[in-house]
């Protein structure tokens, strides 16, 4: 009887035994999940002066947003201009709808551009010219924004605040930040930031009530002048009604399709520029002109 | 009885197999939620500068490399056309003409430009 009371309780000593590894591995996961999780306290938490913590609240603001949309007043230094020698002012309306749309219009005094991305195909629409260029990219935002930087050399206006993860965009590139105390950015009482980096300096102002980032000016240390981008934000919606097909592009007409040239092609164009032969040939119809070897 | 035992180690074998591939993957997830963000080349949509590398790839002036004026598009291309410049169809295509020289529209970096075409 002894001898079976004994076989009897030993299932029971291994039973209590046996969880324990199980234990150690869900608190290990709960610890890492919690971890992660102070990254998902609710963006009404008071922030504090702390400039990282503020970042991370703002970050997790836009992300939580499934639609938002918000408008951005843009000034771009003559140097900071792709190809031209002038400054830009352009005032672009951003309009998201997570996870895989977005769409951007640009308004500047001399031109009006579109970007549509709705998960499968970018079209960018030259709205002053009646031109169009599409171009398959297939993915989320953050992959579409990867994908359209690699390929083509170019990112959405903007794109680190309309990512999944604003808060790694922003800080994998900064090298410091501090707290420079709060002031007033057409008439919203923000936080002031001042983040440096390799590249560019920031100076970006946070709202103390919405926690939504309200100015940005960032001066490009490593360019003759130190040129700068001054952005101001406004109207933000984290809750907009959006069309979905405002996110997929449509020809009209009398608008024509053109080549999306990527930075590959460019760089190709580039290379033969300086020290290839010539490549044009002016017998041979609509040919690009290249440099000529010498010129 | 040891039937039983070996029962029961065999069990508890199972067990601890279980618990490392749940701390496996514990540590792995760890590992992702840390490193899931998309790094750029661009800078707010402003490109970043080119990073200057010497003989046997050293960095000889990453943080010194001081860029002048917009980055320039290839000799052939411009940002926008000359003034007095209008479309003509050729073969079905639009091109752009001023001063008897003709260029093609094109896209490149999220905007128009032109390059210089022979007709």
């Amino acid at each position: 009887m002894l001898k079976i009371a004994r076989t009897e309780q030993r299932p029971v000593h291994h039973r209590k035994f046996r969880p324990l590894p199980f234990c150690f591995a869900f608190i290990l996961l709960a610890l890492a999940l919690g971890c992660s999780r102070t990254a998902e306290q609710p963006a009404t938490t008071t922030a504090n002066n702390d400039p990282d913590q503020l970042l991370r609240q703002m970050s997790e603001k836009l992300a939580q947003a499934k639609n938002l949309s918000f408008k951005v007043e843009r000034k771009l230094d003559a140097a900071l201009v792709e190809g031209r020698n002038i400054p830009e002012s352009s005032v672009i309306e951003i309009s998201v709808s997570r996870p895989g749309k977005f769409h951007a219009k640009s308004d500047s005094p001399d031109n009006a551009r579109q970007i549509f991305f709705d998960g499968q195909t970018l079209s960018i629409y030259d709205q002053t010219m009646k031109l169009y260029a599409a171009a398959p990219v297939v993915g989320t935002i953050d992959e579409a924004v990867a994908k359209i930087d690699k390929i083509y050399g170019f990112t959405p206006p903007l794109a680190e605040f309309i990512l999944s993860d604003p808060y790694g965009a922003l800080s994998k590139q900064f090298k410091t930040r501090a707290y420079k105390g709060t002031e007033n950015i057409a008439g919203v009482e923000c936080h002031h930031v001042s983040l440096s980096a390799d590249e560019a300096d920031s100076e970006l102002w946070i709202g103390t009530a919405d926690l939504m980032p309200r100015k940005l000016v960032a001066s490009f240390k490593n360019r003759e002048g130190n040129p700068q981008l001054q952005a101001v934000f406004s109207s933000w919606n984290l809750a907009p009604t959006l069309d979905e097909k405002m996110f997929t592009f449509v020809a009209a007409k009398d608008v024509e399709k053109i080549e999306m040239i990527t930075e590959a092609q460019m760089k190709e164009t580039a290379a033969k520029d300086s020290d290839g032969p010539a490549s044009a040939n002016p017998q041979k119809s609509a040919t690009p002109v290249t440099r000529k070897k010498g010129a | 009885m040891r039937r039983t035992n070996s029962s029961y180690r065999g069990k508890f074998r199972a067990a601890r197999e279980r618990s490392k591939t749940i701390f496996g993957a514990a540590l792995v997830g760890t590992l992702l939620l840390s490193s899931v963000c998309v790094a750029l080349a661009q800078v707010y949509g402003v490109r970043r500068t080119a990073v200057v590398r010497g003989p046997n790839t050293t960095v000889v002036a990453s943080k010194t490399t001081v860029v002048a004026g917009g980055t320039a598009l290839p000799h052939g291309y411009i940002a926008a056309l000359p003034s007095g410049y209008h479309a003509v169809v050729v073969s079905g295509a639009r091109y752009y003409t001023v001063g008897g020289i003709y260029y093609r529209p094109q896209i490149y970096g999220g905007r128009t430009v032109y390059v210089r075409v022979h007709i």
